[in-house]
């Protein structure tokens, strides 16, 4: 199973682990690892996308950042592709609502696992962290629907270079 | 920066009790914020008022700076004696909680975000699907300048077993604050009914 696969697969198990009084760590742990299996995927696909010798792609992962790759879901979430992006792959060019569908998870899904692994002061439930795990599930249907639309390759390098773009 | 940090801790505390924003079914809303603080005592500890420099805080005026000083001087004094890992007991509760709101009072306005009543009026005209007894709603930061609502959906179901619904749910939450020009982030949680009654007992850690 890919390195992603298997963070899901450990997010739904955490999830399970206490079935009626889960304890917080297993939740967070969850959350954290469904933010990472999404992180992890669109990792993949983006260095696949972008680097074709398998050699250089483990060093091409760390080049992304966190922050950058929240930056670029923010764009494409809003539905509307970015002046340059549309200059580029054309005026009627849209972004698919199962691109928008993982942009937003991406967003939130960061977003909460850094309220999970630092805030102590926010309890997690077991319904709010089985919504997210169910949406980085969700995430990796969408994407696979969606991944050879120009418009999602246009994404994946977005996450690496959307701040260049502002140049 | 310092500021900053204390400032975000009070609001941390502060949104342990979220407000309420609409009912459907039988939850109650949080009653009198004191009496909820009673119950959900997380706000108990010292880092609370992490951060906290009297000289920070001069433009309160002299007498108010020191009211301030003095009441968190008195807040930590309880605090510190509370482990870490057990429940303050019911003294230590009532030694902290007027000074706790005493140091409250004067950053309401900054508690208090700007742009609240919006938020609010957003979420009161999300239209949602039966299985919404409420929401709630709690401001924080991503970072110290991306400000974010993290708003709860209070469900009677089980996600799994609707997801549809679960997912429209969301997805109306998070379209309402996309598109309504917030200069802020925000997006939809879920929260049971029975999660949210424990959460008001202060049963659920």
């Amino acid at each position: 199973m890919s390195h992603h696969g298997e963070l899901l697969a450990q997010a739904w198990h955490l999830l399970n682990r206490e079935p009626k009084h889960p304890k917080q760590a297993s939740l967070r742990r969850a959350i954290s690892s469904a933010y990472y299996a999404v992180f992890h995927l669109l990792l993949d696909e983006a260095t696949r996308l972008m680097i074709p010798n398998n050699q250089l792609r483990p060093l091409a992962r760390r080049a992304f950042d966190h922050g950058e790759m929240r930056r670029a879901a923010d764009l494409f979430k809003q539905g509307t592709l970015p002046a340059n992006l549309k200059n580029a792959l054309g005026s009627t060019a849209i972004v698919p609502a199962d691109l928008q569908t993982v942009a937003r998870s991406f967003s939130r899904l960061q977003a909460e696992r850094q309220t999970a692994d630092y805030d102590l002061s926010v309890s997690f439930t077991r319904l709010a962290t089985h919504g997210l795990v169910q949406e980085a599930d969700n995430t990796f249907v969408a994407w696979n629907r969606v991944r050879k639309d120009p418009v999602a390759e246009s994404f994946l390098i977005a996450l690496l270079l959307v701040r260049r773009w502002d140049r | 920066m310092s500021q900053f940090e204390f400032i975000r801790n009070l609001q941390a505390a502060r949104n342990l009790v979220s407000p309420w924003i609409e009912s459907q079914s039988p939850v109650p809303p949080s009653a009198d914020r004191a009496e909820t603080y009673r119950r959900v005592t997380f706000w108990l500890t010292p880092r609370t008022v992490k951060g906290f420099r009297a000289k920070d805080f001069a433009s309160l005026g002299e007498e108010r700076q020191r009211e301030l000083t003095e009441a968190v001087r008195a807040f930590l004094e309880v605090a510190k004696k509370v482990p870490g890992i057990e429940e303050p007991t019911p003294e230590q509760v009532e030694a902290a909680l007027p000074h706790f709101l005493k140091i409250l009072q004067p950053f309401q306005p900054a508690l208090t975000e700007p742009d609240e009543s919006r938020v609010i009026d957003l979420l009161r005209n999300v239209p949602l699907p039966d299985g919404v007894a409420g929401l709630r709603y709690e401001f924080g930061y991503l970072s110290e300048d991306e400000p974010l609502v993290r708003v709860y959906a209070i469900i009677d179901f089980e996600p799994l077993e609707d997801w549809e619904r679960a997912r429209l749910i969301r997805d109306r939450i998070d379209d309402a604050i996309l598109t309504s020009g917030l200069a802020r982030t925000g997006y939809a949680l879920f929260r049971g009914v029975e999660e949210e009654r424990s959460l008001n007992a202060g049963v659920l850690k």
